[in-house]
């Protein structure tokens, strides 16, 4: 096609009849120029009337993220690496804050910490961006934690229960099965309306792949949405990421829906800031991370809770340990802020112990609140049991005779540390642990040998399913045992436990 | 340059500003952008008196009322007349933000003429609240339209600018 001169000298005269008649609505933009490059960020002379946080567009088509402000300068961090920026290249302000595309469509899909699918399924189509930072529900508009958020793991929801809005967070040195717990509970949540939201930070690609593909294959892609900035993303996407996922979660916890985030894991998620901020000269603290570094936690967990118009964001965080050290910085940061740790011990997880939660070590500050009735009847005095358990598991190391009773403690707790080993991806129902929590209490495992405890627990949950469905429905929807339903289970596991060991006296005592 | 040398410069900039205090002059800010860069190229030859060059430069372009020789010899006693530049520039600026003068390049795709020129200007004017003081550049890149830059701020309608914009849509 040809340009005409005499065309492009009309459009020019046409521009400027418009700036002639004093037109409102042209303005000037501000902006500045890049004066150095360098280690994903840039510095920019300019922008003057700039605010923190606030994103900037590059001529060359590269955007940023404002993270730190001077009198004529400022630093931006780039979100894309990738696209190239040059010294002397115009910055313009966009005037807003960063933002994520939110909504239905990203149910099921992979996204990075902006919010591009990177699963290769096709654009988003929705259309609502909400900013990334946003002030934290008010103390009145919370509700108290009194909904349970289960896990399907017998150890966790009976000891160290968590609840719909909820803190919980996952400790544990490297390959102890943190992420193994927070994928279980995603698990499941299948049937239950909770959206689950998995933040992968600082992972190996490979492992996240292996992520999605169990999702997708145990059908939890269909309510989780994954959001990845793996090893090989810059810093700030690291950054970024939790922040986005949890952006994600709100807009649904808006629609009064309930919804699980998992960050796996934060102590990438606090190395990633504090390179930020070493590239931004700030004063390094304690192990090098920033004076603000709390904050960087604080302000993200303190965003989950339950909420009196509905909905509710419960937060599973989840940080790695070096060498069983729970006394390093991050993890006592962290402790500090959530509701409550689930701590896994590398020797209980060498000696197949697995999920290798140490009960001692965690604890749920929410409790009782947020189990239902039934649980807790099942539960009362365990934790004393196995702490009973653990003392005397000490002592009788060192080979002296021990009274009756505490070989019956012994062998009590060891029944209860087998009957809490649980398989991945093999998730128990609140009943299913009801009736297991069950034959414990009423001592009707305590004749069955250590090895066949699990089998025979589990037996007898499916028995009571399928031969007395009433009964596990009425466990079901009371959540309660009532005193006929006890009297009723107490036949059952009698007769069950004839027909399981025949030969062996089936006492209830 | 550095994070704490540009606070430098800026700091011994603001002091002569305040010290000289220039009153307005029309054709002041080309004066100092020419004198800049001329010390700038300048300082890439060797010479022996380099001080005594600098304020005979400076006077040349009627700049004295700057006081440019003190913080010359200045620089010198410290070895760092490799500042000067910079600090020049940023003379300029703070020149510029006090007497509420801007500065600017106006690019169009095509020869403009002086009521085109004329009606720009005022419209600036009248934005900024700002003298503008501007230089005209044709630039083809645009293909058609104006495009007018300062330090500061932007303003462009051009074809240019709508592919750019296309281009980052697609």
């Amino acid at each position: 096609m040809e340009i005409k001169g005499a065309d492009l000298v009309s459009l020019l005269e046409e521009s400027l009849r418009k700036l002639d008649k004093g037109p409102r609505e042209e303005n000037l933009e501000e902006i500045g120029h890049v004066v150095q490059v360098g280690d994903a960020s840039c510095t920019i002379y300019g922008l003057t009337h700039a605010v923190y946080g606030e994103l900037v567009q590059f001529e060359g088509g590269a955007q940023g993220i404002i993270l730190d402000l001077q009198e004529y300068l400022c630093t931006v961090f780039l979100l894309d690496v990738h696209t190239s920026v040059a010294e002397h290249e115009v910055v313009r302000r966009t005037g807003s804050e960063f933002k994520i595309p939110v909504g239905s469509d990203l149910i099921g899909r992979v996204v990075n910490a902006i919010g591009t699918p990177i699963d290769g399924a096709g654009e988003l189509t929705t259309k609502e961006l909400l900013p990334i930072e946003v002030s934290v529900p008010g103390i009145i508009e919370r509700s108290p934690v009194n909904e349970p958020l289960e896990t399907g793991l017998m150890v966790v929801d009976a000891l160290v229960p968590i609840g719909k809005g909820q803190r919980e967070l996952i400790i544990g040195n490297r390959s102890t099965g943190k992420t193994a717990i927070a994928l279980d509970t995603i698990l499941n949540q299948k049937g239950k309306n909770v959206i689950c939201v998995y933040v992968a930070v600082g992972q190996r690609q490979a492992n996240v792949a292996r992520i999605v593909h169990l999702l997708e294959e145990q059908g939890a892609l269909d309510y989780t949405v994954v959001v990845s900035a793996d090893a090989s993303s810059s810093a700030l996407n690291q950054y970024l990421a939790p922040y986005a996922g949890t952006t994600i979660g709100e807009y649904f916890r808006a629609q009064k829906r309930d919804v699980l985030v998992v960050y796996d894991d934060l102590s990438n998620h606090a190395v990633a800031y504090r390179e930020i901020s070493l590239l931004m000269r700030r004063p390094p603290g304690r192990e090098a991370y920033p004076g603000d570094v709390f904050y960087l936690h604080s302000r993200l967990l303190e965003r989950a809770g339950k909420l009196l118009s509905g909905g509710s964001l419960t937060a599973l965080p989840i940080v790695q340990i070096q060498g069983d050290d729970i006394t390093a910085y991050i993890p006592t940061n962290l402790i500090s802020i959530t509701d409550g740790q689930i701590f896994l011990d590398t020797k209980l997880f060498n000696a197949g112990v697995r999920p290798a939660v140490n009960v001692e070590l965690s604890v749920s500050r929410v409790g009782g609140a947020a189990q239902t009735k039934a649980v807790k009847q099942m539960t009362r005095a365990l934790r004393l049991e196995i702490a009973q358990y653990n003392e005397l598991l000490a002592f009788s190391q060192f080979g002296s005779e021990l009274d009756l009773i505490s070989q019956r403690k012994l062998a009590r707790g060891a029944i209860v540390v087998e009957l809490f080993k649980q398989p991945q991806f093999s998730t128990y129902s609140s009943v299913t642990e009801v009736l297991q929590l069950f034959l414990l209490r009423e001592n009707f495992l305590d004749q069955i040998p250590q090895g066949d405890v699990r089998k025979v627990a589990l037996q007898f949950a499916s028995f009571v399913q399928s031969v007395y469905p009433d009964l596990y429905k009425t466990i079901e929807v009371k959540a309660a045992i009532e005193p006929e339903t006890q009297g009723a289970l107490q036949t059952i596991a009698i007769e069950f436990m004839r027909s399981f060991a025949p030969d062996k006296e089936v006492d209830s005592d | 340059m550095d994070e704490r040398v540009s606070r430098k410069v800026l700091t011994i900039a603001r002091a002569l500003f305040a010290y000289a205090n220039p009153p307005f002059d029309a054709g002041i800010l080309m004066r100092l952008n020419m004198f800049a860069d001329m010390i700038r190229s300048y300082q890439g030859r060797v010479l022996v008196r380099r001080v005594v060059d600098i304020i005979a430069i400076s006077k040349q372009y009627s700049l004295d009322q700057c006081r440019f020789d003190l913080v010359a010899q200045l620089l010198e006693q410290r070895s760092q007349l490799e500042l000067f530049p910079a600090l020049v520039e940023q003379f300029s600026k703070l020149y510029a933000e006090k007497h509420r003068v801007m500065q600017c390049v106006i690019k169009s795709s095509h020869n403009l003429t002086e009521t085109q020129k004329n009606v720009l200007v005022r419209w600036l004017e009248l934005k900024t609240g700002k003298r503008v003081f501007y230089s005209v550049l044709t630039d083809p890149a645009l293909i058609a339209g104006i495009r007018i830059e300062s330090d500061s701020m932007l303003w462009e309608r051009s074809i240019a600018r709508q592919l750019r914009l296309l281009e980052r849509s697609l």
